[in-house]
């Protein structure tokens, strides 16, 4: 029996959640919310509403929440209530309060499942990483540090994403979390939080750049450039380990604008230290297919058709992640306060 | 399905000692007429891509090298031998000729290790990486056309250890010193394992179906074959044609291209998961085919004198891995679990 779905937002990610709900068996799309009549023109073989109080309907197994930021507390709080599963698009909420509340509620609805869509775990150069991590080859991860970002564009002004009172934050937590997220993959949780940003070009009063340095109790430092002035569409995470390093380049999306996802393996080469190879031979591997929705989604269908725990894109790794955008945010404000205050 | 590019340190006088390699080559003169001239039938169809070889490329182009005529498929351009030869004359072949024995007393002493380190080794470790993907039981059984061992299909071994690739790697990498925990024999008519695996021993069949449709056979569902095979879509293969160091008879023949390999895997029922062409001397082949007079295009030509620093010869073999357009490839191929279908 395939779980009963409703989506509820049409937009960017909706549009992708209904197409691989119609490619696996494990779904049936039985109804999609959303308000504005353009989307809802698009719609054909599922029933269209308006009406988002529809996904509370008896009808629905589970709920997508693919609305814009300040509206995913409260619907995915009340889903929950209402004997939904639901999952939630990233990022989850406003704020650090928001999946805070969520996780409240999602606490006192335990027999409910709740994932958040951090895709890029699933992404095919991210999982073949966290295998060679996992496995030790290259042994233990000192380090990481990720560039995301993209070039704005003729929409970006209007779109809701920049207004502060919807989205809750710029860059960093519209894009740059899906980095965090894979810091967090990739090493021990981060506790300590230096950052700077800045909304120099675009001025939105939410950051287009954000440079966050990162550490945790094993050790691990990371970094991460977010930012919305690349003027063109860059992902790039590197990995240092104990015997060499990953890079995962480029990056499968549906426009190909971050160009072709690569994994780059280089295994440290010195015999000893006067014969160093600063430049040692690479291997790198060309994914051409993207199946993290696809995954994602029947990891979220095998947690709520066979009632396993959710592990992967859980509230917690959502927390972690909004944690760390919550402590970037605190420590750049202080920043600009303290500078303002010396000018 | 994805591909890779991976630079080693290979050079030819690696895999290919030219005063060895040569004595090899007088030694084939000799042995060829005696094991290859009795014929089978005409082929009619190319054995890739199984279209009709009246189809030629261009129409008529066929060459004869050490006694054996091959034609390039006009459908999916791969070179395979024009006729077919007697099956218990090429295991004679290889398991007495005086060829053979000479390329292992004499090619296969003097490369083994640069072999071993350059070859095998990334080979067993690209194929340990590639597991990480697939859920085995910790016990693996492995098979292994071993290309320094003579004959055909009593090529491939069977290996039981205590089994896992890194007793299998062992023996892959020591070549015939197999440790005292690794068992082998000749597989079976009805055994089954969990991977194949074969460093240029494909391209000595003749029927290259057939030793696809035997691999299939003997997997377990979810079963995986790691191979290399010379391509005739290698740029070497492309720019020499008949004078291609790698077009070697009887060793090869046939070369399959990059195009017809992939419709060939799939007909036998496999999913092709990779197929590279991590190659690294196509640019020293075709620079050793200019210093002995062998006619080459105009642009490579141009490319060869006028570009030879080191890091631009590199930059051309690394776009050539990256377009899958050097002569070496390396293909995992998988055998879909009936579960899961
Ligand atoms: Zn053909």
């Amino acid at each position: 029996m395939p779980v009963k779905c409703a989506i509820l937002g049409f937009g960017y990610m909706g549009e992708i959640r209904l197409r691989e709900m119609r490619e696996s068996e494990l779904f049936e799309p039985v109804l999609v919310c959303e308000p504005d009549p353009e989307k809802r023109a698009k719609l054909s073989g599922v029933e269209i509403s308006d009406d988002p109080e529809q996904i509370f309907r008896n009808d629905i197994d589970a709920v997508f929440v693919c609305t814009p930021n300040d509206k995913i507390p409260d619907f995915t709080c009340r889903a929950l209530k209402a004997g939904k599963h639901v999952f939630a698009e990233k990022p989850p909420g406003r704020s650090y309060q928001d999946i805070k509340d969520i996780i409240a509620v999602e606490e006192e609805c335990s027999d409910r499942k709740l994932m958040f869509g951090f895709n890029h775990r699933y992404h095919p150069g991210m999982q073949r990483a966290k295998k060679i991590i996992d496995k030790k080859s290259l042994g233990r991860v000192l380090w990481v540090r990720g560039l995301y970002g993209k070039s704005g564009g003729k929409n970006f002004a209007s779109s809701w994403r920049n207004k502060k009172e919807v989205s809750g934050g710029g860059i960093l937590l519209d894009q740059g979390i899906h980095m965090l997220d894979l810091f967090n993959f990739f090493c021990e949780p981060f506790n300590e939080v230096k950052a700077f940003t800045s909304d120099a070009y675009w001025q939105f009063e939410l950051e287009d750049n954000a440079f966050v340095i990162l550490k945790n109790p094993e050790g691990q430092n990371a970094m991460l450039h977010s930012s919305a002035t690349f003027w063109k569409h860059r992902f790039q995470i590197d990995i240092g380990l104990e015997e060499g390093y990953l890079t995962v380049q480029g990056f499968l999306s549906k426009s190909g604008s971050y160009g072709r996802e690569t994994l780059i393996i280089g295994r440290k080469q010195f015999e000893d230290e006067t014969d160093a190879i600063g430049n040692p031979s690479e291997e790198i591997i060309y994914f051409d297919k993207d199946l993290s929705w696809q995954i994602e989604m029947e990891k979220f269908a095998d947690c709520v058709l066979n009632d396993r725990p959710v592990t992967d894109s859980t509230s917690a790794h959502a927390l972690a992640a909004m944690e760390i955008v919550h402590k970037a945010y605190v420590d750049s404000s202080t920043k600009n306060i303290d500078s303002a205050r010396q000018n | 399905m994805e591909f890779s590019t991976v630079f080693l340190d290979v050079q030819e006088k690696d895999v290919r000692p030219m005063d060895e390699y040569n004595g090899y080559l007088d030694r084939l003169k000799q042995d060829i007429p005696n094991y290859y001239a009795e014929k089978g039938e005409s082929r009619m169809t190319c054995p890739v891509c199984n279209a009709s070889l009246s189809n030629m490329h261009p129409p008529g182009e066929e060459f004869t090298k050490n006694l054996i005529t091959y034609v390039k498929c006009g459908s999916c351009s791969s070179v395979v031998a024009k006729e077919k030869f007697v099956l218990s004359n090429i295991q004679a072949f290889f398991t007495e000729s005086e060829s053979r024995k000479y390329w292992m007393t004499e090619i296969w002493s003097k490369t083994s290790e640069a072999r071993i380190e350059k070859i095998y080794q990334p080979f067993v470790s690209w194929a340990q990486g590639r597991l990480l993907d697939y859920d085995f039981a910790e016990a693996l059984s492995v098979a292994e056309f071993l290309p320094n061992q003579p004959g055909l299909l009593e090529g491939w071994k069977r290996v039981r250890s205590k089994d896992n690739l890194s007793a299998f790697a062992s023996c892959v990498t020591t070549g015939t010193n197999l440790g005292e925990s690794v068992t082998i024999h000749s597989i079976e008519t009805n055994e089954k394992v969990d991977i194949l695996m074969s460093v240029d021993g494909l391209n000595r069949f003749e029927d290259p179906a057939r030793a696809l449709s035997w691999a299939i056979e003997h997997l377990n569902p979810g079963g995986l074959f790691f191979f290399t095979t010379t391509l005739s879509t290698g740029i070497e293969t492309l720019e020499l044609g008949a004078d291609s160091y790698n077009v070697l008879p009887p060793d090869r023949l046939f070369l399959p291209s990059y195009e017809g390999l992939q419709a060939l895997a799939a007909r036998a029922g496999f999913e092709v998961v990779e197929f590279s062409t991590p190659g690294m001397l196509d640019a020293a082949l075709l620079r050793h085919a200019e210093k002995e007079g062998r006619k080459l295009s105009p642009t490579i030509q141009y490319f060869l004198n006028n570009r030879s620093v080191e890091n631009d010869v590199k930059e051309f073999q690394s776009t050539l891995q990256k377009l899958r357009l050097s002569a070496f490839g390396r293909v995992l191929l998988h055998k879909k679990d009936c579960k899961k279908t």
